[in-house]
Formats: C-alpha cells, structure tokens, sequence
C-alpha cells in the first residue's frame, strides 16, 4: 500500500513540477504562432525527460551516486569545473525566470509592478528553503501544482479538432516563418529537458535513500510522471491555439497568458491562471535553487541535504542563500522576462550535451550501475536525445538571433 | 595567455583549431543580426497589430467581468508602451517614405487608443471603452493592410 502512495505522489510530483515559466510560455507561443504544428516538439521533450529522469534516478539508487558526485569521480575535477560553471550559469538563469514568473502573477493580481515583488518573492523562497524539508518541498509544491491541470481541462472545454491536434504529434516542416519555427522548437525541448529537473531527482533518490527495490517506482514515476505533465504544456498550446491564433495574436508579453484561461472560464479562469503561474514558477524556483546547491556541495564534496538543519550543512544552506537574493536582481531591475524566459530555455537546451554525454557513459559503466545498466534500447534513446542536444547547441544561438523575435 | 607559433604573433594550430567552432557561431550569429530589413519591418508590423489586438482581448475580457481592472489597466498600460517602442524602433527606417508613413501613422493611433482603453477601465466608462475597441479594430486592420515589399 505504502508503495502504491509512493508511486502516486511520484506521478503527482511529475505532473505538478512539469509546467513552469518556460514551458507555459514556450508552448503558448507555439500555439499562438503555429496552432498544433509542434505538438510534437513538446511530446519530444515529455518522452527525452522521462528517459533521463528514469536514469539518474536508476544511477542513484543503484550507486548511491547523485548525478554531479558521478560526474566528478568518472570524469575527474576538470571537466567537472567546466559542467558546474555551465550548469550553475543556467540554472541561475531559469531561476530568475522562474522568480520573475511568480512576480508577474503577483502584478496580475495586485497591479503593484513585478520588480517590487522580486525580492520578496525571492525571500520567501529561501525562508522555505531555509525552515523546511525536502519532502516539503518537493512534494508539498507539487501537489499544489496540480491546478496547472487547468490548461488540460480548459483545452478539452473548447473542444479542439482532434485530428488536427494528433496531425501535431507528428514532426514536420514549416509553411512559414522556418527561423522562428525551429527557435521555438529548440526552446520547447530546452523547457521541457531542463537539466536541473533530472539533477533533482537525482539528488532526491539519495536524499530519500532508494535502493534496488524502488527501481519499479523509480520507471513508473517518470514514464507517467513526465508523460501526464507533457500533456499539461500541450494544454496550454492547444488553448492557444484556439484563442490567439485565429486573431493573429503573437505571445510576446505574459500579460497576454491570462486570457487563455479567462476565455475558457472567465473570472475562475483569471484565477485559476494567476495560481497556476504563481504556484508552478515558486516550485520550479525552489527545485532550481536547490539543485543548483546540490551541484556545488554534491561535486565539492560538502555536507549537504535539505533534510539537516543549515548549521550542520552550512555552505550548502549558504549557496542558495546566496543563489536566490541574485537571481531576483534581474526581474527587481525590470528586465523583460518573457525575453529571459526564451534565452533561458535556449541556453538550457545548449547545456544539454555537458550532463546527457557524460550520463550515458555513467549508464553503462558497471562500477556504477552493477547489472542494471542500459539495455539497446535505454542506448539508443539516450545516444538519439545526446545528438538531439548536440545539434540544439550548435543551431540555438543563431536561431535565438534571428528567430528569437 | 595566448599560444602563437614560434616567433610570429599568429594563434598555433591547436588555438585555431579550438577557436573555429567559436567563429562559427559568432559568424552565424552575426550574419542573422544585420541591420533593418524590410522583412524585419513587416514583422514588426504583424507583432505592433498582434499587440492593438491583444489590448483589444484584455478590455473584452474586463467588460464581460472575465478580467479584474487591475490586471487588465496594468496590461494595458504596457501594451500602449510596448507600442511606443515599437514606433520609435530602428526597424522602420528600412522602408520607403510610402510605407513608414503610413504605419507610423497607424501606430501612433493604436498606441493612443490603447492608452484611452487603460484610462477607461480605470474610469469603468464601459461606453467610451466599447467606441475605442471599434477604433482599436480599424487601426489594427489598417496597419496590416500597409503594403511592405520583403521581395529584395
């Protein structure tokens, strides 16, 4: 019974922490700009996610390694040096996208301007941190998560055509805009495989001290986790493109997210949006701030876990202590975070071969994972999601110029 | 500090080697950059028309009570700002005197407009609100309807 709770708050977890600033955004602007077109571009991202998530929950479980700890053992301390920097400049970047994000719900429902609640916003976060466990936070937030499941409902309540919807699923080339295509294809896969998500978990299989014996949860857990919180970002770019595609309406300000809801719902909808982005941001926030600590004490080899009061883990309370107050800099000096939010998923998907390479060769190293390595199959996905990462790296950067907007 | 070869200044083969994947991107890069096109103009254009019709959306949304007025004055306000920026943006200055005119023009009139919509919300003057989202509409129509020739 304890293990059937398990698998359900796991799969609760997936579904709630799936959807956050970049991936609502990301996938409105593809409804808004391409209708259902790149359905499939997020059904990529959900499938490439549950693998890795699958992974470095495996790895932990079965080496009691998390993933940076590997890295730095199999890999050795320079290369390490090299991810951590590229991995701590993109977390730090998605987390003031993610502060930002709760900011702006805040200004939808106060009309006080997002930079006056950065810090607070950000100061919340921490005290979080600071008081709480890691069960708190990632399960408690996640739960609270579920209210994005409002896009799937308000999706189904305008009654998409199906056929096209499922024509989405299957990838193919542009009628127009090919740049702008593509850097929304990249920046869908970068929001949805966010390194810091499988890092996470990774950490989380350790902090919850998982052996061989959760290896069925640990399958369960991210195959339908990451599957059904899939289903909640196409939520969002079916409602876009029922509501702001027809009327030409381009997503370029999240001012324009509400009516998403609102057209669905109306003043429930407004309300339902507001919670969804506040909720969905501060967890996605928290995870990164965390992960983003487990990163540096993991690989440097401090003490660490949420789980101990910060005396008798001090420097890896003081990172994020450290971390959160700076990434709310970016929104308290007003930059503009949908354009954060599309260079933050950009950047995330260019970082993608530093941990999925390495992560191969871990999966099929037996110090490692014994005699529970990755079969053909595990293989080939991961070898097919690596050269993904590796042509998203290269193509990103002059996509992010010419079809960032 | 930089590797050069044996008494020159030129990078050795390893630093070149290492530095083309870097030229590439930024090569890349900058080749996408330029200056204003033609293109970029027009899609300026539909993103200036895509905002007047959000700012439509918004007000809608306020007058049927779906939107509170706070939220929907302070949408309102950054759209008629966004399209301030857009009429000052560098972007125009690729086009003919024929075409800029006349969506300079246009968009002077959304931006006002807009802005009048923020202020009838605040005011909860739901007929002036219902006579500019008229306007909104035709100014918006208007500014597609401005002819940009992308052909070069």
């Amino acid at each position: 019974m304890s293990r059937l709770i398990e698998i359900a708050l796991g799969i609760v977890t997936g579904i709630g922490g799936f959807l956050e600033a970049g991936s609502l955004a990301t996938a409105a602007q593809a409804g808004s700009e391409f209708r259902y077109d790149l359905i499939w571009a997020v059904i990529v991202g959900a499938v490439c996610l549950a693998f890795l998530v699958e992974m470095s929950g495996r790895l932990s479980a079965i080496s009691k390694h998390t993933i940076p700890d590997a890295l730095r053992e199999r890999f050795g301390i320079r290369f390490f040096a090299v991810a951590l920097i590229i991995m701590e400049l993109v977390m730090f970047m998605v987390m003031a996208t993610e502060l930002g994000g709760v900011a702006i719900a805040l200004e939808f429902a106060s009309g006080v301007s997002y930079r006056w609640w950065a810090l607070p916003v950000g100061f919340v976060a921490w005290i979080l941190l600071w008081k709480g466990t890691f069960g708190l936070i990632e399960k408690g937030v996640s739960v609270l998560g579920l209210i994005t499941l409002a896009f799937v409902v308000g999706a189904i309540h305008l009654h998409p055509p199906l056929a096209e919807v499922a024509r989405g699923a299957v990838p193919r080339l542009p009628a127009h805009d090919h740049a702008r295509y593509w850097f929304l294809a990249v920046s869908i896969l970068g929001a949805s495989i966010s390194p810091y998500l499988f890092a996470f978990y990774s950490a989380g299989a350790v902090e919850d001290k998982w052996d061989v014996s959760h290896l069925t949860i640990n399958r369960i857990t991210a195959g339908f986790g990451m599957g059904f919180g899939g289903i909640v970002a196409i939520g969002a770019l079916i409602l876009a493109a029922i509501v702001l595609h027809p009327l030409d309406v381009q997503v370029d300000s999240f001012a324009q997210l509400p009516l998403l809801l609102t057209s669905a719902f109306g003043r429930v909808g407004f309300a339902l949006f507001v919670c969804s982005l506040a909720i969905a941001c501060f967890g996605a926030a928290q995870e990164i701030a965390l992960t983003a600590a487990y990163m540096l004490a993991q690989g440097l080899g401090w003490r660490w876990s949420e789980n101990l009061p910060p005396a008798e883990d001090a420097r890896f309370s003081l990172a994020y202590t450290i971390l959160i107050p700076l990434a709310a800099v970016p929104a308290a000096a007003g930059v503009d975070i949908l354009k954060l939010t599309n260079i933050s998923m950009v950047l995330s998907a260019a970082s993608l071969p530093v941990i999925v390479a390495p992560l191969l060769i871990l999966m099929n190293d037996r110090r490692y994972v014994r005699d529970y390595g990755n079969g053909w199959f595990s293989n080939t996905v991961v070898a097919l999601i690596t050269a993904l990462a590796f042509v998203l790296a290269v193509v990103s950067f002059p996509l992010l110029i010419k079809g960032g907007g | 500090m930089l590797a050069t070869s044996p008494g020159t200044s030129i990078p050795s083969a390893d630093v070149r080697r290492r530095a083309r994947p870097v030229l590439l991107v930024t090569a890349l890069a900058l080749a996408a950059c330029g200056g204003p096109t033609p293109e970029k103009a027009a899609q300026a254009r539909d993103r200036a028309a895509s905002t007047a019709t959000s700012a439509g959306l918004v007000a809608s949304a306020w007058d049927s009570g779906a939107a509170p007025g706070i939220y929907a004055s302070d949408a309102l306000a950054g759209m008629a700002k966004a399209l301030e920026k857009d009429s000052a943006a560098p972007v125009w200055s690729a086009l003919p005197g024929p075409a800029r005119d006349p969506i300079l023009r246009e968009l002077g009139i959304l931006r006002a407009t807009t802005a009048a919509l923020d202020s009838a919300v605040r005011r909860r003057d739901r007929p002036t609100l219902d006579a500019l989202r008229g306007s909104l509409g035709d100014h918006g129509r208007a500014l597609t309807a401005v002819e940009i020739d992308t052909v070069p």
